[in-house]
């Protein structure tokens, strides 16, 4: 899942020297990568004309359009106040002018039998027309009781089911969109589709602690929808200007989304829907998405004229947005006060077309096109996906986990890890079985020719002159913690066991163990993406909160008369990390053979890790301070809160310092400024 | 027959004669030439096909066709009169820009709103005209000339005149009106404050500039050298106040100057001086006393801003504007639909003076490759071509198509920028401060118009024109004139982050470049120019600037890398290293940190890759980039090397900071070509990358020329112009097939333009390259374009063959989505560029197909 807030620096990332796209087009196509970050791909959609004039109209903050069944473009003419029909040539066809009742056309429809609805939010109403051009019926506000008297009816957008029932966005009313059925000249069916609110944590605490009514508290209302638009089924599609999963929604009968989009950016303005399921989104910027039916983001194109440099497929204000199931996009500019009209490359056929394939379950016919898709681009994740799973299905596991890799699926990969690991354990089992008889038998032989003529006796003289040396002793210690904690303590406290540099070097084999863990775990159970390393950030965190913890907890200890010495709590706490030292190295050995069926074990080891190290802190702390299990909880309360100060601290250190710093600087500037010589 | 009738037959034969020879043909031609030209232009040149006049009040010229009297005009005809900004360019054959004391604008100056005189010299086949704006005290001549391929017009720097070099004296006359008395030079005296002035007539006057006047409210403030005030006098209505300050004239001897005041008017506060011979002078403050503190600048020029304009919904035709390759906007009525014009940089963005404008989602407008524009005028079949001879290196072309700013014309021009207005910071979070240069860019103007009438009258005419001008010019003195083959560059390495520190991403060793072009050789790719790109130590982008010969271990060092370069030469393939001596990676070249460029305004430049390994590239100073340069051409020629391919330098072109100086891109553009002709010195083949056209001089193949222009709202077609200007006489490739969307479209292009396909190849799957800088490469893979390699090099092979290894285009016709393309042996190229089967001159084609008809019909 991606936030709006990560859109540009998600973009930035994929942004490379020397740009590879095409300047027929002025904006760039991104798809998202198989790390679930945009990456720039083939023009997906290429501009082929702008429409200003049609005949002698011109349009003027055109506010909807819609495709009749008629192949025309029903386009809301707001500041001409009427709606112009045109073909998708740009040749007028018509219009409907009614001075007398059309004041602000907000949102069009029409429906099979060429009726044009209008959403008029100046009428208050939406007002309906025969398609010869002759007001048939106006839906005013409902006066059902359910509706709410002082609920706003400001039409917005209007789409029209099979059964006649509206659907009407109604501006400022938060409870849905307005159903209507079209009996007796209107019944209010009730709300429909409403989005939720979403209460922020902050938000949470400003009404706990100000109350709900509070003006501090905040308003908490639910995010209108902004256009909506409907498929041949009947689902409703809804966009918001929200910068959250509400950005784009399809609503059941029930009035429940049935698709999470996986990537979203703000202020979406208009969505459209063709036959195949393909939905496409704009927001008012001019970014126009494709996702598949499935709500998978596909495609990211369009980008706005900021500069105003008037190239074709560059947006102002986007409005409305029609797909025909050739996909041609229609973009209405409401600033632009044109349509432009952008159409497939070659590129977006192939993967329509492999695309359409594979959601028919036809995987080894979309084989093809999937590899013409990845000979065009290697990284386009879908379609390694879609050959991994033709591959799969294939039975050739290895390559299609290779692929499942590529596009980022990990179910598909741990599927076939799981077929590739059994074949390969069955063809090497008696392998295996003879192995490890041979290693058991070799054990058995060797100890007892030990036993007989002690050949192993220089290896133990090695081992035992090893661990003779004295810091090694030290460090190995740090098992002790194991056996027994206590013991483990009280030697390093009183029997000086341990050192600081033992220490150190313990807490650094948990670094390394760390390290490794989180850059070297197996595809399926490593958190980190590929290529991303942050060794400093990494070593920060492990010393600098081991430092700043335990330096914490010394200071907490010796005002709540703890008897732990700086060193016996720095050292204990380095030793407490031994179950991790333990743990890690086989944590990391499975994260590279299991698949997800066994995840399980991964967890419960890293659950046993952590608790049995929490374990050992707590009675580290307890022993070396003389404390009860009460008085400990406390400091280890104490510890915290006294770490989150020392954090803040820093922070208002930093800032403070880095405005003195750029206030030096900017001195510096205007003196140099002043006096250095002009060009 | 009798003597009579004989002796009548003669006269009749000789009336005969007479009439239908020479004097009818006289008489119509007569009537023809000038017929359409207005009063007030005289004749000044002609050519075969032209005529060319001049107005002399604006310098207005109208070029007139000889066949058919039909007439071009560079200044609107029956426009409304009046005065204004656009009024004034509409009328004015030379239109200036100039900057004005502290403001920071740059201001027009035009025959309309400004005074100014023009005296005329003529010359063979021209006229120069000696302007003077005479309320701003910039002066400078203009050449208008007419040669056989059209009008020139040039303008020398050094014949400019500012202000702030050479003053004149505004003195009040008798009856008390200003007026202008001449040109004085002013020269400082080795004393610092001392100012001689010498009037036309001779006059000389000494001027010690510490004393000055200044008034502020009803007072007169002198100031002493110190700029410690001496005293203050007070001003009242038809007060005459006089006083003394010692000036001392050429003869040191003293003279006094007074300075008088004329009631309420601070303008008007005069300094008289008196002269060595008793004269006497009353000079305006402003003009003299103030000199060194106020002062006009000329900012910057343009020659024929509305050559060839036309009035919206009056003419037909269209204008060619330098985008992409080229691109066509009609002369149709917009009914004032566009807002902004075309307006670019020649050769880029001056990065050392404008800021990238970059963004995340946006592709860059092209950049104008070369400097050319033009005017095509169908209903009269005159068809003009602005090219910039001289000058590109610091001109913009702009082009208004009607309805822009309210203008009801289109029209094309150049504008050429002496000084310009830029943004100083003054610290983070400080703001900027508008600034302007003072120093004055250094280069000459040489403008163009090349002419063409009757059907050479179109784009194709005028490419056609454009690339016999540049043959004329030199600009392929060093082409190599090479059988058909493709460009095969090779991606050798990148770096990605690892644990610690970097590891590189090995892409295509020296060893798999050889089995690849190997296979290629024996699937039939003949010949093949091969490029190899991050050879180097640290890769692609680790590893520039590519300071050394330094092939990269990982690749196979530098005898592997021999290996392939001679068994590239064995197989017949042009061979060649890619370098960059532009761009500097300071994390892997530390010890080159000073020697990064630095914008005008002292900051260093540095532009983010948005990558993941390294964050942000820096350019080198072009000094450095020379030395670096030079050294390197050394080492490959050294080491064997017979081939060089450029980028990086060949794309740039600006304005910088060195060493405490201001430099102009006519030094930048020095350095470029010293780099670039230590190559061609050596006799080694250079391949320059896009290049801006002052180096095609310079090269002997052109590589990555774009296929498609910005796409402008107000464009109507895009043209094959600098293609057709470069048929025939230098290779040049396009850009990467690898990234194209439209791939059956893209091959169409190439044999429309009759170019060479270039592929970006790698042994590995390019997903490696998703953690490297590279990431943006994303399809290159070898066996996944080997097919389509061999298929297109054996169908353009096949197009090359057709028309002749020195074939040139020689016409270009467009109709719809149907192409016709006709090289200089006859050959016929039909496209099919549409969805649907096309027909054109009875050929019909499928959609997105093409069909190549030889010169005798088959």
């Amino acid at each position: 899942m991606k936030k709006f807030a990560a859109w540009l620096l998600i973009l930035l990332t994929v942004l490379s020297l020397g740009s590879t796209a095409l300047a027929a087009t002025p904006f760039r196509t991104f798809t998202l990568g198989n790390d679930q970050e945009l990456i720039e791909t083939q023009t997906a959609y290429e501009p082929v004309r702008t429409m200003i004039r049609f005949g002698d109209e011109t349009l003027k903050n055109p506010q909807d359009m819609r495709m009749g069944p008629d192949g025309y473009l029903y386009i809301a003419d707001n500041g001409n106040k009427r709606i112009l029909v045109v073909d998708t040539q740009g040749n007028f066809v018509r219009e409907i002018v009614d001075k007398k009742n059309i004041k602000s056309p907000m949102g069009v429809f029409v429906d099979e039998d060429l009726n044009v609805y209008i959403a008029d939010d100046k009428a208050r109403a939406v007002l309906m027309y025969d398609k010869d051009g002759k007001l048939v019926c106006e839906y005013t506000k409902p006066t059902h009781q359910l509706f709410g008297e002082t609920a706003p009816y400001v039409p917005q957008k209007v789409v029209l089911d099979k059964r006649g029932n509206l659907y009407i966005v109604s501006k400022g009313n938060t409870n849905g969109i307005v159903q209507i059925s079209p009996v007796d000249g209107g019944e209010f069916l009730g709300y429909y589709g409403a989005n939720t609110s979403r209460i922020s944590f902050l938000t949470h605490i400003r009404r706990f602690l100000f109350g709900e009514n509070s003006d501090v508290a905040g308003e908490i209302v639910p995010i209108s929808v902004k256009n909506l638009a409907i498929d041949q089924k009947g689902m409703v599609y809804t966009v918001t200007e929200a910068g959250d999963e509400s950005a784009l929604r399809r609503l059941n009968v029930a009035g429940k989304s049935t698709i999470t989009p996986d990537w979203w950016i703000e202020l979406n303005s208009a969505v459209a829907v063709n036959s195949s399921g393909s939905i496409f989104t704009a927001n008012a910027n001019g970014t126009i998405m494709e996702y598949t039916s499935e709500g998978s983001l596909l495609f990211v194109f369009g980008t706005n004229d900021e500069l105003t440099e008037q190239r074709v497929g560059m947006f102002k204000s986007v409005t409305g947005l029609v797909v025909t199931d050739d996909y041609t996009v229609y973009v209405l500019d409401a600033n632009l006060n044109s349509i432009q009209v952008l159409r497939p490359t070659e590129f977006t056929d192939l993967v329509h077309q492999a695309f359409t394939l594979f959601q028919e379950g036809k995987y080894a016919e979309s084989k093809a096109p999937w590899l013409e898709v990845l000979r065009m681009n290697s990284m386009f994740s879908y379609a390694s996906t879609g050959l991994g799973e033709a591959l799969y299905r294939e039975g050739n596991y290895a390559e299609a986990m290779e692929n499942f890799r590529n596009g980022g699926y990990r179910q598909g990969y741990s599927d076939a890890w799981w077929e590739e690991r059994s074949n390969w354990l069955h063809s090497n089992m008696s392998t295996i079985i003879f192995v490890a008889v041979a290693v058991i038998v070799v054990w058995f032989v060797l100890g007892k020719l030990d036993r007989r003529f002690g050949i192993l006796k220089p290896l133990r003289v090695v081992k035992e002159k090893i661990l003779s040396i004295k810091l090694i002793d030290q460090v190995l210690y740090c098992f002790q913690m194991l056996k027994n904690p206590y013991d483990a303590c009280y030697g390093i406290k009183r029997e000086k066991r341990a050192s600081y540099l033992s220490a150190v070097i313990v807490l650094f084999i948990f670094f390394v163990l760390y390290v490794l863990n989180k850059y070297f775990a197996g595809f399926l159970f490593k958190t980190m993406p590929d290529g991303y390393y942050e060794l400093l950030s990494d070593f920060l965190t492990v010393f600098g909160a081991f430092l700043l913890l335990t330096i914490c907890c010394y200071l907490v200890c010796t005002i709540t008369d703890g008897e732990a010495r700086f060193r016996d709590i720095f050292i204990s706490a380095a030793y407490a990390l031994a179950p991790m030292i333990v743990f890690q190295p086989i944590v990391l050995a499975l994260s590279n053979v299991l698949t997800f069926n066994e995840e399980f074990f991964i967890t419960m080891i890293n659950v046993v890790a952590l608790g049995w190290t929490a374990l050992l802190i707590v009675l580290m702390l307890m022993y070396q301070n003389d404390y009860t299990l009460k008085k400990t909880f406390a400091t280890i309360f104490m510890t915290l809160f006294c770490v989150l100060v020392v954090v803040a601290l820093i922070v208002v250190l930093y800032m403070l310092i880095s405005q003195l710093v750029d206030f030096i600087v900017s001195i510096y500037g205007e003196v140099v400024y002043r006096f250095v010589k002009r060009v | 027959m009798s003597r009579e009738s004989k002796l009548l037959s003669l006269v009749l034969l000789i009336v005969m004669l007479c009439t239908c020879c020479l004097p009818v043909h006289a008489e119509e031609a007569q009537s023809a030439a000038g017929a359409n030209i207005p009063e007030g232009y005289r004749l000044i040149g002609e050519n075969d096909r032209f005529n060319l006049y001049i107005q002399d009040a604006d310098m207005a010229v109208a070029i007139e066709r000889k066949d058919t009297g039909d007439v071009m005009f560079s200044t609107v005809q029956g426009a409304k009169k009046g005065k204004g900004q656009w009024v004034g360019m509409q009328q004015s054959g030379v239109v200036i820009e100039y900057l004005e004391d502290v403001k920071d604008k740059p201001i027009q100056a035009d025959f309309v709103n400004n005074a100014y005189t023009i005296g005329y010299t003529d010359v063979d086949n021209g006229t120069t005209a000696h302007i003077t704006f005479t309320d701003l005290g910039i002066s400078f001549d203009v050449t208008v000339a007419m040669d056989d391929n059209g009008m020139v017009v040039t303008m020398k720097e050094a014949s400019i005149v500012e202000t702030k070099d050479e003053t004149f004296l505004i003195a009040l006359n008798d009856a008390g009106e200003e007026e202008r008395i001449g040109l004085t030079k002013y020269t400082k005296t080795t004393e610092e404050s001392e100012f001689i002035l010498t009037t036309v007539t001779g006059e000389t006057y000494t001027l010690n500039k510490s004393y000055y006047v200044s008034d502020k409210g009803e007072t007169v403030t002198v100031k002493n050298a110190d700029g410690k005030q001496q005293m203050t006098l007070p001003l009242a209505e038809g007060a005459n106040v006089a006083f003394d300050v010692p000036v001392l004239d050429a003869a040191q001897k003293e003279v006094t100057i007074k300075p008088e005041t004329v009631a309420g008017i601070q303008k008007n506060v005069y300094i008289t001086g008196s002269g060595s011979d008793g004269s006497s002078v009353r000079i305006l403050k402003e003009k003299v006393v103030l000199i060194s503190e106020y002062s006009y600048t000329i900012s910057a020029i343009y020659l024929y801003p509305f050559m060839g304009y036309s009035e919206a919904g009056v003419g037909q035709g269209y204008m060619i504007i330098p985008d992409g390759q080229g691109a066509i906007v009609g002369f149709e009525d917009n009914e004032k639909r566009y807002t902004t014009p075309y307006d670019k940089q020649v050769y880029g963005l001056n990065i050392g003076v404008d800021n990238l404008q970059l963004s995340s989602s946006r592709v860059q407008a092209e950049d104008v490759l070369a400097p050319f524009f033009g005017m095509v005028h169908t209903d009269t079949g005159i068809a003009v071509l602005g090219v910039i001879d001289e000058g590109d290196i610091a001109a913009r072309i702009i082009a208004y198509p009607n309805g822009v700013r309210n203008l009801a014309y289109d029209w094309v021009t150049a504008k050429y920028v002496y000084r310009f207005v830029f943004n100083q910071p003054m610290g983070p979070g400080a703001g900027n401060v508008a600034t302007r240069n003072e120093h004055r860019r250094n280069f000459d103007i040489n403008q163009r118009f090349l002419l063409e009438c009757g059907d050479t009258a179109s784009y194709a005419g005028l490419a056609v024109a454009y690339r016999n001008y540049l043959v004329e010019s030199g600009a392929f003195t060093n082409a190599e004139i090479r059988p058909f083959d493709i460009q095969v560059d090779f991606l050798g390495m990148e770096r990605e982050n690892f644990i610690l520190g970097k590891q590189d991403v090995v892409m295509t060793t020296f060893e798999q470049a050889e089995e690849i072009l190997s296979e290629l050789k024996e699937l039939g790719v003949e010949r093949a120019n091969v490029v190899y790109r991050g050879w180097q130590t640290n890769g692609l982008t680790g590893g520039v600037p590519t300071d050394s010969y330094s092939p990269a271990g990982s690749l196979g060092g530098k005898s592997g890398l021999k290996k392939l370069r001679e068994l590239s030469e064995e197989m017949g393939f042009a061979f060649s290293l890619e370098t960059d001596v532009l761009s500097l990676n300071i994390e892997t070249h530390p010890t080159l940190t000073f020697s990064a460029f630095k914008k005008i305004t002292s900051e260093t430049w540095s532009k983010p890759t948005f990558g993941k390994v390294f964050s942000t590239l820096n350019y080198l100073t072009p000094k450095s980039s020379r030395d670096i340069g030079v050294d390197l051409v050394d080492a490959l020629d050294r080491a064997g090397f017979t081939g060089v391919t450029f980028t990086g330098i060949t794309q740039l072109l600006a304005d910088y900071y060195h060493q405490d100086k201001y430099h102009d891109t006519s030094e930048m553009a020095a350095y470029y070509v010293e780099i670039i002709d230590a190559a061609n010195s050596r006799g080694m083949t250079v391949n320059l990358v896009s290049p801006n056209a002052y180096l095609w001089q310079y090269a002997n193949v052109i590589s990555d020329l774009p296929v498609a222009g910005s796409d402008y709202t107000y464009t109507d077609a895009e043209i094959p112009f600098l293609t057709i200007a470069l048929s025939g006489q230098i290779p040049y490739y396009l850009e990467y097939t690898n990234f194209q969307a439209n791939t059956n479209e893209f091959f169409l292009h190439l044999m429309e333009q009759g170019a060479r396909p270039s592929f970006l190849l790698t042994m590995e799957d390019p997903i490696k390259l998703q953690n490297s800088n590279s990431a943006n490469i994303y399809s290159s893979r070898y066996d996944l374009y080997r097919d389509l390699i061999v298929e297109w090099y054996g169908e353009l092979n096949a197009l090359y063959e057709a028309v002749g290894e020195d074939g040139q285009i020689v016409d270009h016709v467009r109709a719809g989505d149907m192409v016709c393309v006709t090289w200089s042996n006859g050959t016929k190229v039909y496209l099919n560029f549409g969805d649907f089967e096309g027909t054109m001159d009875g050929v019909t084609l499928e959609k997105l197909s093409y069909k190549v008809v030889n010169g005798n019909g088959n």
